[in-house]
This record gives C-alpha cells, sequence and structure tokens, in this order.
C-alpha cells in the first residue's frame, strides 16, 4: 500500500526524495520505495524520517 | 615479450583498483554504507547465488556421472565457471536491484575497472588461444580458461552497470 503521507509531508517540507534521503542518510531508491509500499522500513528508520519531516510515527505511519 | 606486457597491465590494474577503492572512501570525506534496504537486498542476493552456485554444482556433477565431462574441460575449470556464475549473479541482482554501491558513489571508477579488467583478461585469454593452451587436445584447460571466465564475467558485470546507469539517466 502506497505511504502518501509521507508523500505528502515531504511535499509540504518542499523536499525531494533526494533531499529527504540525504537527511536520513539513505538512498534516494530506500524513500521511493517506502512511498510507494514496495519496503517496510525498520522502526529505527521511521523515527529518522519522522524527525526529518517533524511528524510522529502515528501521523506517518498509522493506517 | 607479450607476457611481460601483460604483466605490466596486470600490475597497473593493480594500482588503478587501488585508486577506485582509495577515491571511494574519499569522495565524501567518510567511509560510504549501504542502508537497510540495501542490505536486505545483498543479503537476497547471497541466497541466490549461492542457491545458484550449488545448483550449478549438483548439475556438474550430474554431468560428471552421466557423460564424462573431463573429455572436454578440466574439472578445475568447471569449478571456476561455476564459482563466477555464482558471483555474476549476485553482482547482477544487487546491480538490477541498484544495491551494488554504497550510498553516494556513483559508480563511474568501476565501469573503467570493468573494462580494464575485460580487455586484460581478454588479451591473456586470445595470447592462451594462441599459444594452443587455451585448448590442450579438446580439454579446456584451468590455465588458459581462466582469463577467459574471468573476462566474460567482468564483460556481463560491465553490461549490467551501463545498461542501469542508461535506465537512470532516463529516468
Amino acid at each position: 500500500m502506497k505511504n502518501l503521507k509521507m508523500k505528502s509531508a515531504r511535499a509540504a517540507k518542499d523536499l525531494s526524495q533526494e533531499q529527504l534521503a540525504v537527511i536520513c542518510g539513505v538512498s534516494r531508491q530506500t524513500i521511493s520505495a517506502i512511498e510507494k509500499g514496495d519496503y517496510n522500513p525498520t522502526i529505527k528508520l521511521c523515527i529518522v524520517i519522522c524527525k526529518a519531516l517533524g511528524k510522529t510515527l502515528d501521523d506517518l505511519f498509522w493506517e | 615479450m607479450i607476457s611481460g606486457f601483460f604483466s605490466v597491465m596486470l600490475i597497473m590494474i593493480g594500482v588503478f583498483v587501488f585508486l577506485v577503492v582509495k577515491k571511494e572512501k574519499t569522495v565524501n570525506n567518510e567511509h560510504g554504507h549501504f542502508d537497510e534496504m540495501q542490505e536486505k537486498i545483498r543479503s537476497d542476493a547471497f541466497k541466490i547465488g549461492y542457491f545458484v552456485t550449488i545448483m550449478c554444482m549438483v548439475f556438474l556433477i550430474f554431468m560428471m556421472e552421466l557423460i564424462d565431462i573431463q573429455k572436454w574441460v578440466e574439472y578445475s575449470f568447471a569449478l571456476l565457471v561455476v564459482m563466477m556464475i555464482g558471483i555474476v549473479v549476485f553482482a547482477v541482482y544487487c546491480i538490477y536491484k541498484e544495491a551494488f554501491f554504497k550510498i553516494g558513489v556513483s559508480g563511474t571508477s568501476y565501469i573503467y575497472l570493468c573494462i580494464a579488467v575485460c580487455f586484460s583478461n581478454g588479451g591473456v585469454a586470445i595470447m592462451r588461444f594462441n599459444e594452443g593452451s587455451l585448448c590442450k587436445n579438446g580439454v579446456i584447460t584451468f590455465d588458459g580458461g581462466s582469463s577467459l571466465v574471468t573476462g566474460v564475467s567482468f564483460f556481463i558485470i560491465l553490461v549490467a552497470l551501463l545498461l542501469k546507469k542508461a535506465n537512470v539517466s532516463k529516468g
């Protein structure tokens, strides 16, 4: 299932996938895969993404 | 004369490999790393490569039992081919899934490295063929065939790298 919440939070911060990837210390493909729902990130990466986007885990990753 | 030329070429490739590795470490002034998704992909690639190697090994043993394979190839050469198949499967899977290079590494240096290895091993293989040591009495030897297999393996990896690079630049 696509993670549209994360995509819209990233867009609201005016960040590209590449920029968010650099902030989180992962590859652009990883961010793309998470947004497309192709990859389930670990809780560690979820927290890093939440901090980067200024959101909570509930906001981005809770159904 | 020719073997001396290739010896010099091999030393140059060794220096080139050292420079590539050194450059990779200093691009971002830090050691690169694989992220968690890349590590997962690489672990899958290891599994697939290992499985393919075992399957090829089983196939080879069957071939040895069913037909006398040593009429055509030396056993050590066949083992090298099996090993290289596993390595190539691992490399191509990682390249296809974008987990071959660490984060921030473009891979251009590795393309040049693959070209250098292809040319040097291809050259050695041609030299061995001309000498007649590639195939003795209809049997492909390890000494002659190892450079051929290495050259072909790196050529496949090179093609995979170029295709992926073209695909990425196309978007």
